[in-house]
């Protein structure tokens, strides 16, 4: 049995990064050879070992042909007869189709090694039309390596696929996961450019514009927070459509729960010229006594979008809002439980921290 | 409310806030937009970028001289003995400062005026929307750790010419030199890039002289050669050569006004 490292931890060497992960493949062997070394299987759908000691992924080496549509349509052979380079010819881009053995040897029937320097991502062969997340996920390394850029041949592959419909077979869980990766990744605005390019947008997220784009870009730059990139994504949509395009990508509410927010903002803008009851109406309004973090979220993000959209900034409404709010929890509703009860006190809190506010800015 | 475009800078602060001055800039009003060389050959280089930065309302496009400066900010590249920004080198705010030219465009189109603005040019074998979209490629780079590899691999004059077919650095390259370094080329995109002056080199011309398909208005600097001259009704020059002693220029919008002040040292 031979094993062989591959896939992202072989092109990342290559591009100079650090590896996250490292897989490996396995040529000549079994599923009982490696249950008897006492690697334990984890893929349901394919045979994928966790190695004992070192917990990193193992899988034999197998082929794959598309039978059915859907990504559990395929018949996989995994017979110890396949050998390494059917093992990667099976894979998507010629930079992820790489292995290196024990010694340190490429072994890259593709040429993926010139491609990372050419900087183009390529496809491996045909067999890639035969998942359409791959579109997916190409455009997500194109969000995670800018400088490359697609080869013709790709782009006009994956134009096609996308033409032809194939994108509806996808299910929302696993689009989901290459949004979710690519909220993460550095410029995660290519993303969503490279599928427009492919006319793929259109079709999975209409609602979806350049402005968007350019707006999810600035914010991007400026905070690694999902939230807050995802809220910028979905910046210039009304209620009604960030619930349905949250809906329809399955997106968790946690993701989205910023971005629902966004009808505070014009309010939030005015900082300076609310009076004290106005204000005090707007803290409770994004519950921002209970929920402290939320509200210094809120205030942070709103921070970003007026100083990126040149909105707003003139009055300094962060700060604004932040000492707002230190005055308003200054006042103890303890000091007030000898006098009311309930509701009352509730009231009385409410106008105490509006006396406050009041007397601090005048 | 009045929207204006400024030629280069080049840290000339002082003709800058003479300028502002002249077209009695209100900030909570007027939107300001910068046509790149916001710094380099001047002498108050950090002023004039500080003074960007606090201002809320402003759009700016990179030129090659912004570029330069963040070679050689982020360590890639030698400071040059024309160069003369090291109090911006020198400054604790240098993280900040890096971080904010590296979050602006190499163009941008306004919708409201049908107006492109970008440093040097679009060469005539792209249209406005490509030119804008291989600008994307561009910001995106420099918005990622790339940024680093982007700056070692900028400079060249090759190759001269655009086919969508370039790849890495080489693609780069040449989308950033058409928008920030482009003056003479051919109909075909190819860039000369030997001749700074008015004497048009054998076989190439201006890059605005070629038709163009779009109705839009197109705003440039880089070139004070030109002395704001196109022969272009919809092709604005606005680098009117401040920092060599001529004046500083800018434009408003609405009512097509140009209004410019003396260089300090004329």
């Amino acid at each position: 049995m031979d094993i062989y490292l591959v896939g992202g931890a072989v092109r990342d060497k290559l591009l100079n990064l650090p590896v996250r992960e490292r897989d490996w493949v396995v040529v000549g062997s079994s599923e009982d050879a490696l249950l008897k070394q006492g690697y334990v299987r984890v893929g349901k759908d394919f045979p994928v070992f966790l190695h004992p000691h070192t917990k990193e992924e193992y899988a034999l080496a197998r082929t794959e042909r598309k039978t059915a549509a859907g990504y559990k349509g395929f018949e996989c052979d995994t017979s110890s007869e396949v050998t390494l380079e059917q093992d990667l010819a099976r894979r998507d881009l010629t930079m992820n189709a790489i292995a290196e053995d024990q010694n340190g040897n490429l072994i890259d029937p593709f040429g993926g090694a010139k491609d990372i320097k050419k900087g183009i991502f390529k496809h491996v062969s045909k067999a890639f039309e035969e998942d359409p997340l791959r579109i997916l996920r190409v455009a997500r390394f194109s969000a995670r390596f800018p400088q490359f850029v697609l080869d013709p041949d790709t782009f006009d592959l994956m134009h096609l696929m996308v033409n032809r419909g194939d994108l509806a077979e996808l299910a929302a869980e696993r689009i989901y996961v290459e949004i979710d990766k690519t909220l993460k990744s550095e410029t995660p605005a290519k993303f969503f450019r490279v599928l427009d390019d492919l006319s793929a947008g259109s079709r999975l997220w209409p609602e979806l514009t350049e402005d968007a784009f350019t707006l999810f870009e600035q914010v991007a730059f400026l905070s690694d927070g999902r939230e807050e990139r995802i809220a910028a994504l979905f910046w210039y949509l009304d209620k009604t459509r960030l619930k349905k395009i949250s809906a329809r990508l399955k997106l968790p509410k946690q993701l989205i729960d910023l971005a629902l927010l966004r009808k505070h903002f014009e309010t939030w803008m005015q900082s300076d010229k609310l009076d004290a009851s106005e204000i005090v109406s707007w803290l409770y309004g994004i519950d921002a006594f209970r929920r402290t973090d939320r509200f210094k979220k809120i205030n942070h993000f709103f921070d970003l979008i007026s100083k990126i959209t040149s909105k707003g900034v003139y009055g300094n409404c962060s700060d604004n809002w932040l000492s707002y709010y230190e005055l308003a929890t200054s006042i103890s509703a303890k000091s007030l439980i000898p006098k009311y009860q309930g509701k009352e006190l509730g009231q009385a809190l409410r106008q105490a921290q509006i006396e406050k506010i009041s007397r601090a800015r005048n | 409310m009045s929207t204006y475009v400024f030629g280069d800078i080049q840290g000339c602060y002082d003709e800058l806030q003479a300028l502002l001055s002249l077209i009695k800039f209100n900030q909570s009003n007027d939107q300001l937009c910068f046509l790149g060389d916001l710094i380099n050959r001047g002498n108050k280089n950090l002023d004039t970028l500080k003074f960007m930065m606090s201002l809320p309302n402003i759009r700016v496009v990179l030129g090659n001289h912004d570029l330069h400066f963040l070679a050689i900010a982020t360590g890639t590249q030698n400071i040059s003995e024309k160069d003369t920004f090291q109090d911006m080198l020198d400054s604790s705010e240098l993280n900040e400062i890096i971080g904010w030219m590296r979050q602006q465009s190499l163009i941008i189109y306004l919708q409201e005026f049908d107006s492109t603005l970008v440093h040097a040019g679009i060469p005539p074998n792209w249209s406005i929307e490509e030119a804008i979209k291989y600008a994307h490629e561009v910001e995106e780079i420099l918005k990622s750790h790339t940024h680093l590899d982007f700056f070692k691999n900028m400079y060249g004059n090759e190759p001269s010419i655009w086919t969508d077919k370039l790849l890495g650095w080489n693609r780069m390259r040449v989308i950033t030199n058409y928008l920030t370094r482009l003056r003479y080329c051919k109909l075909s995109g190819e860039m000369e890039f030997k001749h700074k002056t008015k004497i048009q080199p054998e076989g190439y011309q201006p890059w605005f002289e070629f038709d163009r398909q779009s109705s839009g208005q197109i705003l440039f600097g880089h070139w004070a050669a030109l002395e704001g001259v196109t022969g272009k009704k919809n092709i604005l020059a606005l680098d009117t050569g401040c920092v060599w002693g001529r004046k500083l220029t800018c434009y408003r919008f609405e009512d097509q006004q140009y209004f410019s002040v003396a260089a300090a040292n004329n």
